[in-house]
């Protein structure tokens, strides 16, 4: 794996091997590709925006850019045959597409097959996107919503997809579908119940204005209306959910053990949110165990979100060179946690 | 001078008042009879040459100036830095620091690292409430190059109490890296530099 900064405003991560692989198709015999590539499953470049290279906490979104490959994956097990039947239905003879109506059948059916192309493609982007927020929602928790929510800030909330936004599902409509993981794995629950002295308070106040703040925008259904206004679009995102819900399953077993669980980050974080106060890489938990850093990722997200100093004192008003500090620090405390592991594991003969 | 058994009861304390913060911690063995060792980490500033007159902490741009002529670099674990005679770059500490008010620190050299040449810090106190990781000095004095590897045990940070402490007010607020030096900080250059 390979990690480089890139001009363009995106994370991405590309297997390089593929793209390898389509390059030498037409030069050299299938067999000595495959002997050439032997023992190279993938070769990704994960690229990050060069102006976001230290905002540590974005790096969430890596999660979401993995995803990608595990929505392929499933993709290509969905039913192709119903998936056109299906589709076709719904189109049924075209009466809501304007002038459809009027055209002879050779160029009727050529309409016919553009649409169908249309709405297949368009919900398969859909559905690349939204399954992979749902990849990053199980490896990095709230803090890929806390990123999805950023990024969307610099973009306009309900713009339908569209060719120029390679067909890019509305904002809203992913920033609800994380939204509800939030709801439904009750870690909302669990940002309510932090209990602490300050900033221990004000950083769980701060929390629960954010997510509320965050519902009224999801609640708001603005994206559906644009979306069901447009005959290809409404018909492209008429089984999303159900498909969304179908490919959890084989998330969930993909991921297996990488998944970032409710549990890990009940336990961790106030421990962790405790020692950014004090000033300390959230690398440590107060039995002095290690904690998973997708736990101190998400201390510098709900603490860089409550806007209080770094150290915490009570007479001291944030900066926004206290978010910095705050990056400076997750990446300390994830770099110590990882290596503590690596040491630990060498230490007892594993590695 | 804190010895082991009362570094070790500091280090293990819940209380923030009175802990002692070292992290990562890898080996209980870094704790000593009357120090903790530390480790190199893994970033450094080099030093390189440059079109500049001098550093002059004086001027205005003088950050500029030193930024000019510094490169900051990061190995990943199992990569090497060569220091040669007469260079001069600066490294960290891999732990972060962490001082309780009453309680001050200096930093020295392992002997066996100065036997072989190797200066490692020359501004050696840390103040009450200090956090970061520690700035390292790092200069080679002998006649032959040397190899540096990210991890090693390179200082020892020796602690002992002071009395009178209060909030930390330093020019270095939780670094977690090498950070140049910042003397255009002083607030009486001013005096010294009537124009």
């Amino acid at each position: 794996m390979l990690l480089r900064v890139q001009w363009s405003f995106n994370y991405t991560v590309i297997d390089i091997s593929d793209i390898y692989r389509t390059i030498l198709r037409n030069l050299l015999a299938a067999s000595t590709i495959d002997t050439i590539f032997s023992g190279i499953a993938d070769f990704c470049v994960v690229g990050i925006p060069t102006i976001e290279y230290s905002n540590v906490l974005l790096h969430a979104a890596l999660g979401h850019e993995a995803g990608h490959r595990l929505a392929t994956d499933y993709l290509k097990t969905e039913d192709q045959k119903n998936l056109v039947a299906t589709t076709k239905a719904a189109m049924g003879d075209l009466g809501w597409y304007p002038g459809a109506s009027q055209l002879p059948p050779l160029f009727r059916f050529n309409v016919s097959q553009r649409l169908l192309d249309g709405i297949l493609r368009t919900r398969k982007r859909a559905l690349e996107e939204l399954i992979s927020d749902l990849v990053g929602w199980k490896t990095f928790g709230i803090s890929a919503l806390f990123t999805l929510h950023n990024i969307s800030l610099v973009s306009v909330l309900d713009a339908p997809p569209a060719e120029e936004t390679r067909l890019y599902p509305p904002w809203r409509l992913r920033l609800r579908g994380m939204m509800l993981k939030l709801y439904t794995e009750e870690i909302i629950e669990d940002l309510n119940s932090l209990r602490g002295s300050s900033p221990i308070d004000m950083i769980r106040d701060a929390a629960v204005r954010y997510v509320r703040e965050l519902n009224d925008v999801v609640t708001d259904t603005s994206d559906w209306n644009v979306l069901n206004a447009d005959g290809v679009l409404s018909r492209a995102y008429a089984d999303l959910g159900e498909a969304l819900v179908g490919s959890e399953a084989f998330i969930s077993e993909k991921l297996g053990m990488t998944i970032y669980g409710r549990e890990t980050f009940r336990r961790q974080i106030a421990d962790l949110l405790e020692r950014l106060a004090l000033g300390f890489p959230p690398d440590e938990l107060r039995d002095s165990t290690i904690p998973d850093f997708r736990s101190a990722m998400a201390a510098g997200w709900l603490y860089k979100n409550a806007r209080v100093s770094v150290p915490y004192s009570p007479t001291s008003e944030w900066e926004i060179r206290h978010d910095e500090t705050i990056n400076r620090l997750v990446l300390k405390a994830i770099e110590s946690i990882e290596l503590t592991k690596s040491f630990e594991a060498w230490r007892s003969g594993n590695m | 001078m804190l010895a082991k058994s009362e570094l070790e009861k500091l280090l293990d304390t819940r209380d923030p008042e009175r802990r002692i913060v070292i992290t990562p911690l890898l080996e209980r063995s870094q704790v000593g009879p009357g120090s903790v060792d530390l480790r190199l980490g893994f970033t450094f500033l080099l030093s390189r040459r440059a079109n500049i007159a001098a550093i002059d902490p004086m001027a205005t741009d003088s950050l500029k100036t030193v930024e000019k002529c510094q490169e900051r670099i990061t190995l990943s674990r199992g990569r090497l830095l060569y220091l040669h005679p007469g260079e001069f770059i600066l490294g960290s500490s891999l732990e972060y620091i962490g001082l309780p008010t009453n309680m001050g620190a200096y930093v020295t050299s392992r002997s066996s690292w100065g036997r072989t040449g190797l200066v490692i810090a020359t501004a050696t106190s840390v103040g009450p409430r200090f956090r970061g990781v520690i700035t390292l000095e790092l200069a080679n004095l002998g006649t032959q190059p040397l190899t540096l590897r990210p991890g090693v045990r390179i200082a020892q940070i020796v602690f002992h109490y002071a009395d009178g402490g209060g909030e930390y007010d330093g020019r270095y607020p939780c670094p977690t890296g090498p950070e140049p030096g910042k003397i255009q900080k002083d607030k009486d250059l001013e005096f010294w530099n009537p124009s």
